[in-house]
């Protein structure tokens, strides 16, 4: 267990050594923020309309279900991306600098290797989550969405970006030095990357009868909040 | 300690390593030499168990590397020809992470990082990255990083490749302390390294082992006869004849020619001194001796008049010497 935690410190180290962290991270800031700002701008233009609408008086709009499950669904394909960015160097370049030796010729197996880089991976990838949390920390502050299925849908997510970067960490059986497979998203990544929209799925009828009117009465605020993401994404 | 048994390693058609078998014993230093693209550096991964033979058996301190790869492991230190560092990495964060891939206890890592750096003489650049360091530490911190778990068994790929002169003797002094508590094998191409710091040496040509005995042996082994070079100012006349007639001379060869001093090579019967007859007979003729002195051949000889073919035939065709394999 000390080997496959150090190789995983020592994995995520090296992606704050390089500008490729920061890269990936800044990335996916600014893709999740325009998502989010463009998927809110719709939502409140949708309520606007929903509230004008018939004789019925006001009709609700669920924000789980409009709001954050297009959200989840669309920046569940940059993780495909976005991962396998990530991992496809770390056998190749392991290979290239002639580090891969140490690591081979070390009383560990190709296991523990694998889960090493695959755990490293994903802590990178959960310093990415933090940065969207913010989003969804905004819509939890000034709306007022059910906590269930959006700890479901993050999980779903992690899941995904857990199949992404898959993808590059195993690709030591590739015969490719510089792991260009990492690039082709495989079927289980595919399976996978719908998951977080289907859990935000989950249970609509239910949600529809609960927070229908509460978040009518709050799109004003939202309207106001969705400035902040924007300026966010952009740093 | 090592026992490496007909090992064959081929790439498609390719073979690299070719039916090899060698023995080290417990302490020893063996010396792995062999020109570019031998095979050295194939035959030191399969050991190490960075790659697995197509045939054969390789058993490193009592485990074979094949079936007990994680205890084989565990018992070997390997120095790959590029020291495999993490540029972004200071050298006493590295030899901590090698600690810990390497299985060293919690509780011994910091005593055993301690111990490595002072015996590799890296304490000053601890806390320097490992990829700003000059060739010649990254060695060390690789020799370091080798020596971390305490192995039984050392396996170096040209350790003192890109040292400076000073740096070299350093190495091959440390690589002889460490003899004692560990075996080592290391391979290199420069040949006084093998005769200073090996107690034996295995030839390897092509992928097959050309020789294994002890460096002395081996010099001894292809002198076969005494050979003398003598320098001659003779006026111009030819001393070849004159020489011939010594007895006890067997062949005489002008080696070089220079304003009118000459060179020959005169090679004797084994065991007969053949210098004074040589002086006499030189003087008796009335010519200058400039220079007599015994030839003998270097280590250096010997591996290419083995690692040629020619020569090889000539060197198989001579009497063989106990231990030493010519196939």
């Amino acid at each position: 267990m000390t080997n496959i935690l150090a190789i995983a410190q020592k994995e995520l180290k090296s992606y704050f050594a390089s500008p490729i962290a920061y890269i990936v991270i800044g990335l996916w800031a600014l893709l999740y923020g325009w998502f989010f700002t463009f998927i809110l701008n719709y939502f409140l233009r949708q309520s606007l309309q929903m509230s004008q609408f018939g004789a019925q008086g006001p009709q609700a709009m669920n924000i789980n279900q409009q709001m954050i499950r297009p959200l989840l669904q669309n920046v569940t394909i940059l993780v495909l991306f976005l991962m396998p960015m990530v991992t496809m160097r770390t056998y190749s370049e392991e290979k290239r600098s002639g580090t891969i030796e140490l690591l081979l010729t070390s009383p560990i197996t190709d296991f523990q290797i694998i889960m090493g880089k695959f755990l490293g991976a994903m802590a990178l990838y959960g310093v990415m989550l933090l940065v969207s949390l913010i989003h969804i920390g905004v819509l939890f502050a000034f709306g007022n969405p059910e906590w269930k299925p959006v700890i479901t849908s993050i999980s779903a997510c992690c899941c995904s970006a857990a199949a992404s970067s898959r993808s590059g960490c195993s690709s030591r059986a590739s015969p490719t030095t510089r792991s260009s497979p990492a690039w082709s998203p495989s079927p289980c990544s595919c399976c996978c990357g719908s998951s977080p929209g289907w859990a935000a799925r989950g249970d609509r009828q239910r949600k529809r009868l609960r927070s229908g009117s509460r978040s009518s009465t709050r799109w004003t605020t939202s309207a106001k909040a969705s400035s902040i993401p924007s300026t966010l994404s952009t740093i | 300690m090592i026992e490496v048994q007909h090992l064959t390693k081929r790439y498609g058609r390719i073979t690299a390593v070719d039916d090899v078998s060698f023995r080290v014993e417990r302490g020893e230093i063996l010396g792995f030499l062999g020109p570019n693209g031998a095979g050295k550096t194939t035959t030191m991964r399969i050991l190490t168990g960075y790659m697995p033979a197509t045939e054969g058996k390789a058993i490193v301190a009592g485990f074979d590397v094949f079936d007990q790869p994680l205890e084989a492991k565990r018992r070997t230190g390997y120095l790959p020809e590029t020291p495999p560092l993490y540029p972004d990495m200071s050298v006493a964060e590295y030899l901590d992470f090698v600690a810990k891939v390497k299985g060293v206890p919690s509780n011994e890592r910091r005593e055993r990082i301690r111990y490595v750096m002072e015996r590799t003489r890296i304490a000053d650049m601890a806390s320097r990255l490992t990829g700003k360091l000059s060739k010649g530490y990254k060695q060390r911190v690789g020799l370091a990083q080798a020596l971390i778990h305490n192995p039984d068994v050392l396996i170096l790929d040209e350790p003192t490749a890109g040292l400076d002169p000073k740096q070299i003797i350093e190495t091959r002094q440390l690589i002889k302390e460490l003899a004692g508590d560990h075996t080592i094998i290391l391979s290199t191409h420069i040949l006084p390294e093998v005769s200073q710091t090996c107690q034996r040496v295995v030839i390897i040509n092509k992928g097959r082992v050309v020789a294994v005995d002890t460096p002395d042996n081996l010099t001894a082994r292809l002198r076969g006869s005494e050979t003398m070079y003598v320098q001659v100012d003779a006026d111009g006349a030819d001393a070849t004849a004159v020489l011939g007639r010594i007895p006890g001379v067997t062949r005489v060869a002008e080696a070089d020619r220079r304003e009118g001093l000459v060179g020959y090579e005169v090679a004797s019967e084994q065991g007969r001194d053949i210098r004074r007859d040589l002086a006499r007979a030189i003087v008796a003729s009335g010519w200058g001796l400039l220079e007599l002195r015994p030839t003998r051949m270097s280590l250096e000889e010997v591996f290419l008049s083995l690692t040629t073919e020619d020569v090889q035939a000539v060197a198989a065709a001579e009497p063989v010497p106990e231990g030493a394999t010519v196939p």
